[in-house]
């Protein structure tokens, strides 16, 4: 099964995956990356001064650029209007 | 070997020693199955080393750890008493050692000794604290605070070198993979830990303590009134 890693990505930094967890197909890392991000910007909201993430970039094992799942697809439409 | 175990370094010398013969040591195996829910417990586990975790399974796939025990306690020994069923599935978490019954043996004995019998129901009302302290836990507190205070239970336990992977600690703990590269990326940062695929060093522990949750130390607590109360509380 192949391989991926989700990073996070801050405004000025980037949480290296050093990990990676494997998934049938990209789509199913995309979904994973949109449940995670949606935890995490919860998390950042819940909390006092915790940055809100970005989006999670998808990568493969040999460092391809895969995908960018981005907050404006897993928030309700209008929340970033102001971004 | 047995006296590394708190339970069986409670009995005396007398009680450990009638035991002794049915007790057997075996090797426990990380992401051995040791019961699955609903089915009868085969033995009753006492640690010597290692972490043996109750999880609860979700439909959707997912699955959460309500209880860790260590050297510090016994696994199976209330089922042993009653009908020998687990209620949820018991996984090694890490690898290590155990004193092993059969468990009517263990039936047999504790229905003649008194302090045995109490033992094990001291221990089950402070397994039954760590259920609830958990519930309470992850209810209210972050996924920060809740790694650090895994991380404490875990140093208590087996040391400051532990063999764990992120998408292990996420099962346990019932969040995503991606929130704990997150929060163990700050603790690092921090000097908490050093992390390098599957391997983490508890660095600070001191610094663990400060950024946990009280949960830890409130069981702590509850083991002391349990198992050390002072004169007056005794029961």
């Amino acid at each position: 099964m192949p391989h991926y890693l989700l990073h996070i990505e801050y405004l000025d930094e980037r949480i290296i995956d050093e990990e990676g967890a494997e998934f049938a197909s990209l789509d199913l890392a995309r979904s994973e990356a949109m449940a995670a991000l949606r935890e995490l910007f919860a998390a950042a909201v819940l909390s006092e001064g915790k940055p809100v993430p970005r989006s999670i970039s998808i990568y493969n094992e040999t460092a391809e650029h895969l995908a960018n799942v981005g907050l404006e697809l897993v928030l309700p439409k209008g929340v970033l209007t102001d971004w | 070997m047995s006296r590394s175990n708190f339970i069986l370094a409670r009995l005396t010398d007398e009680e450990l020693g009638a035991l002794s013969p049915h007790l057997s040591v075996v090797k426990l195996v990380f992401g051995e199955v040791i019961a699955e829910t609903h089915e009868r417990v085969r033995r009753v586990y006492f640690p010597h080393s290692g972490i043996i975790s109750c999880v609860v399974d979700l439909a959707g796939g997912g699955a959460i750890e309500t209880g860790m025990i260590g050297k510090d306690g016994v696994c199976g020994a209330l089922q042993a008493l009653d009908d020998k069923i687990s209620l949820n599935r018991i996984v090694v978490q890490v690898a290590g050692e155990a004193s092993v019954i059969d468990p009517d043996r263990l039936r047999d004995f504790a229905l003649n000794s008194p302090n045995l019998r109490k033992l094990l129901v001291k221990y089950d009302l402070l397994f039954m604290a760590q259920v609830q302290q958990t519930a309470a836990c992850n209810a209210v507190h972050n996924v920060r605070q809740r790694l650090c205070r895994w991380l404490l239970r875990m140093h208590d336990l087996q040391g400051p070198n532990l063999e764990l992977t992120q998408e292990f600690l996420a099962q346990m703990m019932g969040v995503r993979r991606t929130s704990v590269t997150d929060v163990a990326k700050e603790l690092q940062k921090a000097g908490l830990i050093s992390y390098k695929r599957g391997q983490i060093h508890i660095s600070d522990v001191d610094l663990v303590k400060a950024w946990a949750c009280e949960c830890e130390e409130d069981l702590k607590m509850h083991h002391k009134h349990i198992f050390d109360p002072p004169p007056a509380e005794q029961f």
